[in-house]
């Protein structure tokens, strides 16, 4: 016989308290973020500014975070996580593109272009700033 | 008829989703990047089976419910990494800053000198902004939200492909300053693309992608009126 190793009823039972500990742990620190996130639009909309609500809530946890008021490990999982698959969170909105009229469609390689031009000054611009002061202030 | 629908969209997505990630590990391309071929599957499959858009609407907002608590989880990795901003405060912003306005100029003036719509203009210019921030701006400055992401997710292609050539290009060497103009201008796929060349640049691009976020936040409302 080979030993494969089965697992046994007590190591069952003893994974899944485990795995709904997880679980539990997980939905918090979403839950918290969530709030977080619920509370950047009600300053937003108090405040009367023109920013998104979520980069409210971003600079909110930030600030939080450098104060030592949340300790950073409190959001670990979630933010491994919600990383990891975030395109999965902004596909869906992309999809819209199925409403689009031919004239969008029919411009795309133009509009594609437009893109690799502005990309590309942006790119050379960032570098060759940063590096040019970086380098005054002699660093590599 | 209706929830049945809504479990098809959220179906489709998620299968897509589920194959691109085996596809970009196997291939990895910009093409088969999660965002890329997961967007293209989806559209392409719900219009095989002639689903509307407006039957997708309610499948589209259960999905991105996460995408508030995603950005704001964006401060994690801002503040692991706020010493090498520190310590490098004046050529990452300065460097940051510039790009940030030099793109977001140019791509304006060519979109608008090329005689695109107001909505396209909107719509392109906070292209450079990572997508769940830029979606939401896109109400804020009466862009097209779908119109955005699908900018940014080009933009985060272009970065990726053409970055890494044009910076060896015009003599730009320095890990920091590389991370820092593909996280700016790139935002999460080209944050990971400067991760591959080091963990420095990959590091910077992270905070780039953040403070370019908030930065153009600020910049597009309050650019966009003088065009």
């Amino acid at each position: 016989m080979p030993a494969v190793s089965r697992p046994v009823a007590s190591e069952i039972r003893a994974e899944s308290p485990l795995k709904a500990r997880e679980c539990a742990i997980l939905i918090a620190e979403l839950t918290g973020l969530w709030a977080i996130n619920k509370l950047g639009y009600l300053i937003v909309a108090q405040l009367h500014v023109s920013l998104p609500g979520n980069v409210a809530g971003m600079v909110l946890l930030f600030g939080l975070l450098c104060g030592g008021i949340i300790p950073p490990r409190l959001f670990e999982r979630s933010s491994t996580l919600l990383a990891r698959h975030l395109p999965f969170f902004f596909v869906p909105i992309a999809v819209g593109l199925m409403n689009l009229g031919p004239t969008v469609v029919s411009a795309g390689w133009l509009l594609v272009l437009v893109l690799v031009a502005s990309a590309a000054v942006g790119l050379c611009v960032t570098g060759w700033l940063a590096q040019l002061l970086s380098r005054l202030r002699g660093q590599p | 008829m209706k929830v049945a629908l809504t479990l098809y969209g959220i179906m489709v997505t998620a299968c897509a989703y589920a194959l691109s990630r085996r596809l970009s590990r196997r291939w990895p391309s910009p093409f088969t990047s999660p965002v890329f071929f997961t967007t293209l599957a989806t559209v392409l499959v719900l219009s095989l089976s002639h689903v509307r858009f407006s039957e997708y609407e309610q499948a589209q907002k259960i999905l991105t419910f996460l995408l508030g608590p995603a950005t704001v989880a964006l401060a994690l990795p801002l503040y692991r990494n706020r010493r090498l901003l520190i310590v490098n405060f004046v050529p990452a912003l300065a460097g940051l800053t510039a790009g940030a306005v030099g793109t977001m100029v140019t791509v304006v003036t060519l979109a608008k000198a090329l005689g695109f719509s107001q909505t396209i203009v909107r719509s392109i210019s906070i292209k450079s902004v990572t997508a769940p921030v830029a979606v939401e701006l896109a109400r804020i400055i009466q862009g097209d939200p779908a119109l955005t992401t699908a900018f940014v997710i080009v933009t985060g292609m272009i970065g990726v492909m053409l970055g890494p050539w044009l910076l060896d290009r015009v003599g730009i060497r320095s890990p920091l300053a590389r991370g820092l103009a593909l996280g700016t201008i790139s935002h999460g796929q080209g944050t990971a693309q400067a991760a591959l060349e080091s963990e420095l640049s990959g590091a910077i691009a992270s905070i780039a992608l953040g403070i370019a976020a908030v930065f153009g936040s600020l910049l597009a409302p309050r650019l966009l009126p003088y065009f």
